[in-house]
């Protein structure tokens, strides 16, 4: 079972695994019977992302359901 | 003295159906690379290979083209980025993180 504690959409994420490891990301939307989750950031493309691979930190920005990747780099900031 | 082109390699010595002793000079051949906190072997390098031939291939056949690629396995690498999302929310002070992963973890939150 994945730990979905503080996964939701909007929570800025740090990527534990990968090429992308060590790299901020926005969770734009979560499907839980999969385990997967659309991120976004600045130096992270539009992707899909196994939940494992992400962990949560205590920052949130509030997006929109269909929000755009220049306006989520710009709440990043 | 020895001649330079014969320190660079290995000696073995070989016995010979007549008696004589002969000397066989082989290349010396890189060995694997450990990680650096549980030094198990690592992934992705270049080893088994003679130092000529390591020189030759390109960076990106040398390591992996991950953060503290070459340097960090895959499972002490995931342990250091949840030590620093810790950092970053502050949940965890620097100070208490261990004292192998510290300097690894310092590097991403200071990161820009």
């Amino acid at each position: 079972m994945i730990n979905m504690a503080g996964m939701e959409t909007g929570r800025i994420c740090l990527k534990t695994r990968g090429r992308e490891a060590g790299k901020k990301a926005v969770i734009v939307s979560i499907d839980e019977k999969t385990g997967f989750a659309v991120i976004d950031g600045k130096d992270v493309k539009r992707r899909k992302c196994n939940l494992r691979h992400l962990f949560p930190t205590n920052k949130k920005v509030d997006i929109k359901k269909d929000a755009k990747h220049d306006e989520i780099v710009k709440l990043m900031k | 003295m020895t001649k330079p082109h014969e320190m660079t390699k290995k000696k073995k010595f070989t016995r010979t159906i007549s008696g004589k002793v002969k000397v066989s000079y082989h290349r010396e051949k890189s060995s694997k690379h450990h990680c650096a906190i549980c030094k198990g072997i690592l992934h992705g390098t270049a080893h088994s290979k003679t130092v000529a031939e390591v020189s030759k291939l390109s960076k990106t056949q040398k390591r992996p083209s991950v953060i503290f690629g070459g340097v960090l396995c895959t499972k002490c690498r995931k342990a250091v980025m949840e030590d620093a999302a810790k950092v970053i929310s502050k949940v965890k002070n620097i100070e208490d993180v261990s004292m192998t992963r510290r300097k690894y973890v310092d590097v991403i939150v200071n990161k820009k």
